[in-house]
């Protein structure tokens, strides 16, 4: 693939952003270095002055209320072409960092950012800055359904904006599967987990469970 | 029915909702909370009937046409839940574990290499991401495309958005106003 960062594509979802950065090889070419994820312990990066905790809670305020429907290709456009707080390279390693660890993988890039500047202050300020406003837009929303859901053409409405929403989730799927290297054992995975998530009902725990170490023993047999 | 048992039962039925979407948000690896919803569908609607499948999915419409992080439908479902305090806990539930964890990480210093034991590992969450994900598809177009109507324009969109680049706002808009206009 021509170049795999998560701010060129263009793409609008987080997840989608995750399965154009997923098929680049750990050794490709954003992962040079791997020192991205070296923490300095709230240290500030040599050379640069200080963020602050403050500002970092303003920017990435900023930074997740011009995300329509997604964060993480706006993310890219403001840490490394905007504010240069990071370069292409050290952005692809901390995507790559954050999508090991569990939950939303602009939170981790955001934490991970705002520790290296400022400590666990700044990086408790820039998971806020990611939430506070979006969670306050939220409970409009929320009392926006709340009296207006009985209207049925904003209810018909909102049944067309879900359709519309599903053909997302979709997107990011295939493109995901694409990723997946043509194999029986890695597609047997993907199999699985659809079938027991999806159509089995299964226990996301369970799933997890079961297919994460099965997954894991596959890629760590399969050769590079 | 009296206000007090409703209170406890809301109060209740918000404890369960934040412990579990707080488990899933800690243990979330590839595919972040969209890969997790069957999951969160199955608590809040089939199993504890606390929305309905419509608010379910109107929910995630709204979250995903809204600035800010899609991840965000849960604070909306948690609205839903219990009101604004479902809200506030609902986005406290998904966010406080990862940043824990990754709070852990920081410390820890892990993260710092990338062995070989990393690559396997990233390699193997790319087949598991795309089962969630496309198990998260089919349970959603499962709820949501109850019309011929509706199923067409979905399968019409993931071409489009295949094939093009344009913004998935745009084909939010344009569902919203094919429903709008009773036309799915």
């Amino acid at each position: 693939m021509p170049d795999s960062n998560a701010g060129a594509a263009g793409d609008a979802t987080d997840e989608t952003a995750v399965a154009n950065q997923a098929p680049t090889p750990a050794g490709g070419p954003g992962a040079g270095r791997g020192n991205a994820g070296k923490p300095t312990h709230g240290k500030p990066t040599d050379g640069k002055p200080t963020i602050g905790p403050l500002q970092l809670f303003i920017s990435f305020s900023l930074l997740t209320i011009s995300g329509f429907g997604g964060v993480l290709p706006f993310a890219y456009r403001m840490l490394v072409e905007k504010r240069q707080w990071l370069d292409k390279t050290e952005f692809a390693e901390l995507f790559a960092i954050a999508q090991m660890m569990p939950g939303p993988p602009i939170l981790h890039i955001a934490q991970i950012v705002g520790h290296r500047d400022s400590g666990w202050r700044g990086g408790a300020a820039a998971v806020l800055g990611i939430i506070t406003v979006p969670t306050l837009l939220m409970m409009v929303l929320g009392l926006a359904y709340h009296q207006l859901g009985d209207i049925a053409a904003f209810r018909k409405a909102l049944s067309g904006m879900s359709a519309a929403a599903v053909a997302l989730i979709i997107v990011m799927g295939i493109k995901m599967a694409v990723a997946v290297p043509r194999r029986v054992r890695p597609w047997l995975v993907v199999v699985l987990a659809f079938v027991l998530l999806g159509l089995a009902h299964v226990s996301f725990f369970i799933v997890m469970a079961l297919l994460l170490p099965l997954s894991f023993w596959f890629a760590w047999k399969e050769p590079r | 029915m009296d206000a007090a048992w409703i209170g406890a039962l809301t109060s209740s039925a918000l404890w369960q909702f934040c412990m579990h979407i707080a488990l899933l948000s800690g243990t979330a690896i590839g595919g972040g909370m969209i890969a997790v919803m069957p999951d969160v569908h199955r608590l809040v609607v089939e199993t504890n009937h606390w929305v309905s499948s419509e608010q379910f999915t109107s929910a995630f419409a709204m979250a995903q046409a809204s600035p800010g992080p899609n991840f965000l439908y849960i604070a909306l479902i948690g609205w839903q839940v219990a009101g604004w305090k479902g809200t506030i806990a609902g986005s406290i539930a998904v966010a406080l574990p990862p940043a824990l964890v990754c709070y852990a990480v920081i410390r820890l210093g892990s993260g710092r290499e990338s062995g070989a034991l990393q690559k396997a590992f990233r390699r193997s969450l790319v087949p598991l991401s795309a089962g969630l994900l496309l198990a998260s598809g089919w349970v959603l177009a499962n709820t949501v495309d109850d019309s011929w109507r509706a199923a067409l324009m979905t399968i019409v969109f993931v071409v489009v958005l295949l094939r093009t680049r344009v913004h998935p706002l745009w084909l939010i808009a344009l569902g919203a106003l094919l429903g709008g206009l009773g036309l799915l």
